[in-house]
């Protein structure tokens, strides 16, 4: 009678021990899956914006339709470049506000940056100038185009 | 509770991440690729035509300088939006795989 007992207790105790490691695998198990998952869900950039996407496409057209006018007088189209201006400075704050956005950033960075290269230069020539050849507006169109493509592609490649 | 075999869980999901780095980061390299080539190729038509307009003097040698400066930031931007490009891609890509894992072991569950 003691004897079964004992075999009894023991195979309950073992049965038990297993349902134990049972557990705590799977327990183990869900939390491994749930940290990946947790860990997969951050992201590295920014999502896709249809705002910033739109603005961009509508600053680049105003962009180079005031570029045609550089062979007329500064002066007389200080409106129109003020105009412009603020609508950059409205793109560039909003995606400074975007997060993981540095990128996009860093390209209106450099393609308004007056003492750099591209629009911001142009704008600062002709300023300087008064007035830019059709020669030179043509090949800087060329370029500003560029830079505003690489904008519009990055915008339109993130995640959506 | 079904039992889990974790060794087959592992293959199937090593095989699972090989086509989706094949699909995703091989896609990524080509189009980077192709990218470049073509930037190349432009880079080499603009300042042909730059010189010839400076040897002409239709651009003074200020206005030059200033359009070699922008393909130099030209090129910047092409690669900022390749980091770009690329981060999206691996987002992509680390949830493609947590999609994998989740539906392989669920799927066994």
């Amino acid at each position: 009678m003691t004897k079964l007992y004992v075999t009894l207790q023991g195979n309950v105790c073992e049965q038990g021990n297993k349902l134990l490691i049972m557990f705590k695998k799977t327990v183990f198990f869900f939390s491994f899956v749930v940290l990946i998952s947790m860990a997969g869900c951050t992201p590295t950039i920014s999502l896709y914006d249809q705002y910033a996407y739109a603005q961009a496409i509508s600053v680049k057209v105003d962009a180079l339709n005031l570029m045609d006018l550089a062979t007329e007088d500064y002066q007389s189209h200080q409106k129109e470049i003020a105009a412009l201006n603020v609508e950059i400075q409205k793109i560039y704050e909003y995606d400074q506000r975007r997060t993981k956005d540095s990128l996009t950033v860093k390209q209106w960075d450099i393609l308004k940056n007056p003492n750099g290269h591209l629009l911001g230069s142009f704008l600062n020539n002709w300023k300087t100038s008064g007035k830019l050849s059709t020669v030179y507006i043509g090949d800087k169109k060329t370029t500003v185009t560029v830079a505003f493509d690489e904008i519009i592609k990055l915008e339109n490649h993130k995640n959506k | 509770m079904a039992q889990i075999n974790f060794d087959e869980v592992f293959n199937t999901l090593k095989q699972g991440v090989t086509s989706l780095a094949q699909t995703t980061i091989k896609g990524y390299v080509s189009e980077a690729e192709s990218d470049g080539q073509d930037m190349l190729n432009q880079m080499k038509a603009n300042l042909q035509t730059w010189t010839t307009q400076f040897t002409n003097n239709q651009i003074s040698q200020a206005e030059l300088t200033d359009l070699i400066g922008d393909q130099r930031d030209d090129l910047q931007m092409a690669a900022l939006t390749q980091i770009g490009i690329a981060e999206a891609d691996l987002d992509n890509f680390k949830s493609g795989i947590i999609s994998l894992i989740e539906n392989t072991i669920f799927g066994l569950v």
